[in-house]
Protein backbone atom coordinates (compact mmCIF):
# COMPACT_ATOMS: atom_id res chain seq x y z
CA UNK A 1 0.00 0.00 0.00
CA UNK A 2 2.87 2.19 1.06
CA UNK A 3 4.48 1.44 -2.34
CA UNK A 4 1.40 2.93 -4.51
CA UNK A 5 0.92 5.48 -2.87
CA UNK A 6 4.69 6.37 -3.02
CA UNK A 7 4.42 5.52 -6.98
CA UNK A 8 1.77 8.10 -7.24
CA UNK A 9 3.67 10.97 -5.62
CA UNK A 10 6.46 10.35 -7.68
CA UNK A 11 4.54 10.31 -10.65
CA UNK A 12 2.69 13.86 -9.65
CA UNK A 13 5.68 15.28 -8.40
CA UNK A 14 7.58 14.82 -11.80
CA UNK A 15 4.62 15.90 -13.52
CA UNK A 16 4.31 18.59 -11.19
CA UNK A 17 8.15 19.65 -11.79
CA UNK A 18 7.57 19.73 -15.55
CA UNK A 19 4.63 22.15 -15.59
CA UNK A 20 6.13 24.15 -13.18
CA UNK A 21 9.02 24.49 -15.40
CA UNK A 22 7.59 24.91 -18.43
CA UNK A 23 5.14 27.84 -16.70
CA UNK A 24 8.25 29.72 -15.53
CA UNK A 25 10.68 29.71 -18.99
CA UNK A 26 7.25 30.91 -20.69
CA UNK A 27 6.37 34.14 -18.40
CA UNK A 28 10.33 34.60 -18.01
CA UNK A 29 9.62 35.67 -22.16
CA UNK A 30 7.80 38.61 -20.13
CA UNK A 31 8.57 39.22 -16.82
CA UNK A 32 12.29 38.77 -17.29
CA UNK A 33 14.04 35.66 -15.41
CA UNK A 34 14.56 37.81 -12.49
CA UNK A 35 11.02 37.92 -12.04
CA UNK A 36 10.08 36.92 -8.28
CA UNK A 37 7.31 34.63 -9.30
CA UNK A 38 9.35 32.99 -12.39
CA UNK A 39 12.29 32.47 -9.53
CA UNK A 40 9.18 30.78 -7.04
CA UNK A 41 8.10 28.73 -10.54
CA UNK A 42 11.37 27.47 -11.23
CA UNK A 43 12.26 26.80 -7.62
CA UNK A 44 8.89 24.55 -7.27
CA UNK A 45 9.77 22.87 -10.47
CA UNK A 46 13.48 22.08 -9.40
CA UNK A 47 12.06 20.56 -5.99
CA UNK A 48 9.15 18.86 -7.39
CA UNK A 49 11.61 16.99 -9.85
CA UNK A 50 13.85 16.84 -6.91
CA UNK A 51 11.49 14.70 -4.81
CA UNK A 52 10.21 12.48 -7.65
CA UNK A 53 14.14 11.49 -8.50
CA UNK A 54 14.67 10.53 -4.81
CA UNK A 55 11.82 8.86 -4.61
CA UNK A 56 12.69 6.92 -7.63
CA UNK A 57 15.69 5.56 -6.15
CA UNK A 58 13.25 5.01 -3.11
CA UNK A 59 11.28 2.69 -5.28
CA UNK A 60 14.23 1.44 -7.34
CA UNK A 61 15.64 -0.31 -4.03
CA UNK A 62 12.23 -1.92 -3.04
CA UNK A 63 11.24 -3.15 -6.55
CA UNK A 64 13.12 -4.64 -9.92
CA UNK A 65 13.47 -1.56 -12.69
CA UNK A 66 11.73 -4.10 -15.24
CA UNK A 67 8.96 -3.89 -13.27
CA UNK A 68 9.33 -0.41 -12.46
CA UNK A 69 10.52 1.20 -15.82
CA UNK A 70 7.25 0.44 -17.87
CA UNK A 71 4.96 2.46 -15.66
CA UNK A 72 7.49 5.25 -15.82
CA UNK A 73 6.69 5.48 -19.68
CA UNK A 74 3.02 6.22 -18.65
CA UNK A 75 3.97 9.69 -18.12
CA UNK A 76 4.44 10.78 -21.67
CA UNK A 77 0.39 10.28 -21.65
CA UNK A 78 0.41 11.78 -18.40
CA UNK A 79 2.15 14.85 -18.98
CA UNK A 80 1.02 15.58 -22.72
CA UNK A 81 -2.35 15.40 -20.83
CA UNK A 82 -1.34 17.89 -18.09
CA UNK A 83 0.11 20.52 -20.24
CA UNK A 84 -3.22 20.43 -22.08
CA UNK A 85 -5.19 20.66 -19.28
CA UNK A 86 -2.89 23.11 -17.02
CA UNK A 87 -1.30 25.00 -19.69
CA UNK A 88 -4.21 25.16 -22.12
CA UNK A 89 -1.45 24.30 -24.68
CA UNK A 90 -3.40 22.62 -28.11
CA UNK A 91 -4.35 18.70 -28.13
CA UNK A 92 -4.00 17.13 -31.23
CA UNK A 93 -5.22 13.54 -32.55
CA UNK A 94 -1.82 12.63 -33.87
CA UNK A 95 -0.05 14.19 -30.59
CA UNK A 96 -1.98 11.95 -28.49
CA UNK A 97 -1.60 8.76 -30.70
CA UNK A 98 1.89 9.70 -30.92
CA UNK A 99 2.52 10.29 -27.26
CA UNK A 100 0.74 6.56 -26.55
CA UNK A 101 2.57 4.87 -29.26
CA UNK A 102 5.66 6.59 -27.61
CA UNK A 103 4.63 5.07 -23.82
CA UNK A 104 3.61 1.39 -25.50
CA UNK A 105 6.87 1.40 -26.81
CA UNK A 106 8.92 2.11 -23.48
CA UNK A 107 7.09 -0.38 -21.88
CA UNK A 108 8.21 -3.15 -25.02
CA UNK A 109 11.62 -1.81 -24.74
CA UNK A 110 12.00 -2.20 -20.71
CA UNK A 111 10.00 -5.70 -20.58
CA UNK A 112 12.54 -7.79 -22.09
CA UNK B 1 29.58 30.49 -39.13
CA UNK B 2 26.24 32.19 -39.20
CA UNK B 3 24.24 29.48 -40.00
CA UNK B 4 26.16 27.58 -37.20
CA UNK B 5 25.14 29.66 -34.59
CA UNK B 6 21.35 30.41 -36.13
CA UNK B 7 20.94 26.04 -36.03
CA UNK B 8 22.21 26.16 -31.74
CA UNK B 9 19.61 28.84 -31.14
CA UNK B 10 17.33 26.58 -33.08
CA UNK B 11 15.20 25.04 -29.96
CA UNK B 12 14.38 21.42 -32.20
CA UNK B 13 18.54 21.00 -32.17
CA UNK B 14 18.83 22.07 -28.98
CA UNK B 15 16.51 19.27 -28.34
CA UNK B 16 17.88 17.00 -29.69
CA UNK B 17 21.03 17.40 -28.22
CA UNK B 18 19.81 17.54 -25.05
CA UNK B 19 18.77 13.88 -26.03
CA UNK B 20 21.91 12.91 -27.29
CA UNK B 21 23.49 14.29 -23.46
CA UNK B 22 21.00 12.24 -21.34
CA UNK B 23 21.71 9.05 -23.71
CA UNK B 24 25.88 9.92 -23.64
CA UNK B 25 25.31 10.63 -19.31
CA UNK B 26 23.34 6.78 -18.57
CA UNK B 27 25.65 5.11 -20.88
CA UNK B 28 29.07 6.81 -19.46
CA UNK B 29 27.05 6.64 -15.67
CA UNK B 30 26.92 2.38 -16.40
CA UNK B 31 30.46 2.58 -17.29
CA UNK B 32 31.68 4.01 -14.64
CA UNK B 33 29.21 2.42 -12.06
CA UNK B 34 30.98 -1.01 -13.48
CA UNK B 35 34.37 0.28 -13.40
CA UNK B 36 33.76 0.96 -9.60
CA UNK B 37 31.72 -1.87 -8.53
CA UNK B 38 35.11 -3.42 -6.63
CA UNK B 39 35.79 -0.58 -4.20
CA UNK B 40 34.55 -1.05 -1.24
CA UNK B 41 33.03 0.71 1.36
CA UNK B 42 29.78 2.38 1.53
CA UNK B 43 28.58 0.43 -1.82
CA UNK B 44 24.96 0.98 -1.41
CA UNK B 45 24.92 4.67 -1.49
CA UNK B 46 26.60 5.33 -4.78
CA UNK B 47 28.88 7.59 -3.76
CA UNK B 48 32.24 5.64 -4.31
CA UNK B 49 30.98 5.85 -7.97
CA UNK B 50 33.04 9.12 -8.06
CA UNK B 51 36.47 7.45 -8.25
CA UNK B 52 35.01 6.99 -11.91
CA UNK B 53 35.97 9.67 -15.11
CA UNK B 54 33.25 8.68 -16.06
CA UNK B 55 30.46 9.49 -13.63
CA UNK B 56 32.12 13.06 -13.54
CA UNK B 57 31.65 13.13 -17.46
CA UNK B 58 28.25 11.98 -16.87
CA UNK B 59 27.70 14.22 -14.01
CA UNK B 60 28.42 17.19 -16.68
CA UNK B 61 26.14 15.75 -19.55
CA UNK B 62 23.22 15.90 -16.94
CA UNK B 63 23.79 19.35 -16.19
CA UNK B 64 24.19 20.44 -19.60
CA UNK B 65 21.31 18.28 -20.41
CA UNK B 66 19.31 20.15 -18.12
CA UNK B 67 20.06 23.68 -19.15
CA UNK B 68 19.09 22.38 -22.86
CA UNK B 69 15.81 21.62 -21.38
CA UNK B 70 15.36 24.53 -20.18
CA UNK B 71 15.49 26.76 -23.08
CA UNK B 72 13.97 24.21 -24.74
CA UNK B 73 10.30 24.48 -22.92
CA UNK B 74 10.86 28.43 -23.55
CA UNK B 75 9.75 27.75 -27.16
CA UNK B 76 8.24 24.51 -27.44
CA UNK B 77 5.17 23.45 -25.58
CA UNK B 78 5.40 20.58 -23.16
CA UNK B 79 3.24 18.60 -24.91
CA UNK B 80 5.34 18.52 -27.48
CA UNK B 81 8.50 18.62 -26.22
CA UNK B 82 8.24 15.96 -23.05
CA UNK B 83 6.89 13.17 -26.00
CA UNK B 84 9.99 14.20 -28.42
CA UNK B 85 12.52 14.06 -25.69
CA UNK B 86 11.54 10.39 -25.22
CA UNK B 87 14.02 9.72 -28.04
CA UNK B 88 15.99 8.42 -25.07
CA UNK B 89 14.39 5.39 -25.07
CA UNK B 90 15.20 4.79 -28.36
CA UNK B 91 19.05 6.31 -28.13
CA UNK B 92 20.03 4.52 -24.68
CA UNK B 93 19.34 0.83 -25.91
CA UNK B 94 21.11 1.39 -29.11
CA UNK B 95 24.32 3.14 -27.33
CA UNK B 96 23.70 0.47 -25.02
CA UNK B 97 24.33 -2.32 -27.91
CA UNK B 98 27.19 -0.27 -30.03
CA UNK B 99 29.37 0.62 -26.56
CA UNK B 100 28.77 -1.80 -24.40
CA UNK B 101 27.98 -4.70 -26.32
CA UNK B 102 24.63 -5.37 -24.66
CA UNK B 103 22.03 -8.12 -26.25
CA UNK B 104 19.16 -6.31 -27.66
CA UNK B 105 16.23 -9.04 -27.58
CA UNK B 106 13.38 -9.23 -30.84
CA UNK B 107 10.77 -7.43 -28.26
CA UNK B 108 13.19 -5.00 -27.42
CA UNK B 109 13.63 -4.01 -31.10
CA UNK B 110 9.65 -3.85 -31.29
CA UNK B 111 9.51 -1.63 -28.50
CA UNK B 112 12.00 0.61 -30.49
CA UNK B 113 10.32 0.60 -33.75
CA UNK B 114 6.95 1.64 -32.13
CA UNK B 115 8.84 4.80 -30.35
CA UNK B 116 10.23 5.57 -33.58
CA UNK B 117 6.70 5.68 -34.96
CA UNK B 118 5.46 7.41 -31.77
CA UNK B 119 7.83 10.35 -32.30
CA UNK B 120 7.19 10.25 -35.97
CA UNK B 121 4.16 11.05 -35.38
CA UNK B 122 4.03 13.36 -32.69
CA UNK B 123 6.99 15.42 -35.16
CA UNK B 124 4.58 15.22 -38.37
CA UNK B 125 2.53 18.36 -37.85
CA UNK B 126 5.16 20.15 -36.29
CA UNK B 127 7.74 20.18 -39.47
CA UNK B 128 4.29 21.40 -41.06
CA UNK B 129 4.54 24.26 -39.04
CA UNK B 130 8.35 25.06 -39.50
CA UNK B 131 8.01 25.09 -43.13
CA UNK B 132 5.43 27.57 -43.16
CA UNK B 133 7.29 30.18 -40.94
Amino acid sequence: MTAIIVFVIEIVAAVAGQLFLKHAMEASTALGFRHPRILKLFTAGVLSLTISFFLTIALLQHFDLSFFYPIQGSTVVIITVAAVIFLRERLSTPLLIGSILISVGIVLVSLS
Amino acid sequence: MHRARRSLTNPWIVLGFEALFVAAAETMLKIGASETRRVTGWEWTGLMSLASLWIWGAIVLIILSFICWIYVLKHIPLSVAFPLSNVVHVLVPLSCWIFLGEQISPRRWCGIAIVIIGLAIVAKPVAKIEEKL
